[in-house]
């Protein structure tokens, strides 16, 4: 597993348990069961496509150093 | 593209049949732009305020004369209908008890014989409450049901937003009238409650593996420095150095002990002398 999919999928994992965080602290509803999947589908993608493109680009910008 | 280009809107080439033709194409605009404003004035006028309307079932289709079916309940004297989102929800802190009154009034409406309420969390319903519904006068009939609610033991589990839906029931079972509504529950301290502090551990620990991948890819590309043993994924092991026969230490000063006399060992991942420069 390269260190760019292990950051995505922390990052994916991360934007699920927010989520519950923000539920938890009263800002948000989880409601309808589509709702909900929804709001947890879209987190775990922007999380992971964040920590994922971090990671790529860490190493992209690395590789560019001489 | 040509009917879009400025020759062809310039007052000479303004002939019959463009004039049809814009004529055609503001034919389409406008019931276009009528149905674009229906779409966004359409969820504003069915509800002003954001909060969900109550829904009558059954019987609200009364004979004619009859007067109609109404309820309402409140929520330790707040009308439902003022928690209607979570940013209005009602708060309630953990152990606390908050009275719910029913209301209702109508003819034909004595077999009311349910009042309940039930939390739904995730498409599920968590926990409800149900009390007898009973009738105070008429006619016409009135008649209302009171619940002492409170969260449960969930409370040490679970707070935040929940969605609570208040409905008067039917002998059958089938709904007469519902509303929903939202309830903050709280604990005295925030991180009381059991998920959250188990949702902040995950949050951390996500975050830190997030980070150190982060890390692990910046120095994936470059050697690691003197005398640390580098990344997999950065130096490829040498080849034709069996692992038994390698030297003393992972920077393979030593060379192998099995080689042929005299020829130099291949340099190791981080090189023999401590450079570790870039190839």
């Amino acid at each position: 597993m390269s260190a760019a999919s292990s950051a995505a999928s922390s990052g994916a994992v991360l934007g699920i348990v927010l989520v519950f965080l923000v539920q938890q602290f009263g800002l948000l509803a989880l409601t309808s069961i589509v709702t909900s999947v929804l709001y947890l589908v879209v987190a775990a993608i922007v999380g992971g496509v964040v920590f994922g493109m971090a990671a790529w680009a860490a190493g992209r910008k690395r590789a560019s150093v001489p | 593209m040509h009917y879009l280009s400025k020759e062809f809107f310039s007052r000479d080439n303004r002939g019959p049949e463009l004039r049809s033709k814009r004529v055609g194409v503001h034919f389409l605009l406008t019931p276009a732009l009528f149905v674009a404003a229906l779409v966004l004035v359409a969820p504003l006028m069915v509800s002003v305020d954001g909060s969900p309307s109550p829904t009558l079932r059954g019987p609200s289709e009364q004979p004619l004369g009859a007067i109609p079916f109404s309820a309402s309940a409140t929520w330790n004297g707040a009308n439902l209908s003022s928690a209607g989102s979570p940013a209005t929800a009602f708060s309630i802190q953990r152990g606390e008890t908050a009275l719910v009154t029913f209301d209702y009034t109508g003819l034909g409406t004595t077999d009311v014989a349910n009042a309940s309420l039930e939390v739904t969390y995730l498409g599920i319903v968590l926990t409800g409450a149900k009390a007898l519904a009973h009738v105070t006068g008429g006619p016409p009939v009135t008649g209302g049901s009171r619940i002492n609610w409170s969260f449960g033991p969930l409370s040490n589990a679970l707070e935040g937003v929940f969605q609570l839906t208040a409905s008067l029931l039917y002998l059958n079972g089938s709904t007469a009238w519902s509303q929903s509504f939202y309830v903050v529950v709280k604990t005295p301290y925030d991180l009381e409650s059991g998920t959250v502090i188990v949702l902040l551990i995950l949050v951390i620990a996500e975050l830190y593996w997030a980070v150190s991948s982060v890390r692990e890819a910046r120095r994936g590309r470059k050697p690691g420095p003197p005398g640390s043993p580098a990344s997999p994924s950065s130096a490829p092991p040498a080849s034709g150095t069996p692992p038994a026969a390698s030297g003393p230490g992972p920077t393979g000063v030593g060379g192998p002990a099995g080689g042929p006399p005299g020829a130099s060992p291949p340099p190791g991942p981080s090189g023999s002398g401590g450079g570790g420069g870039p190839p």
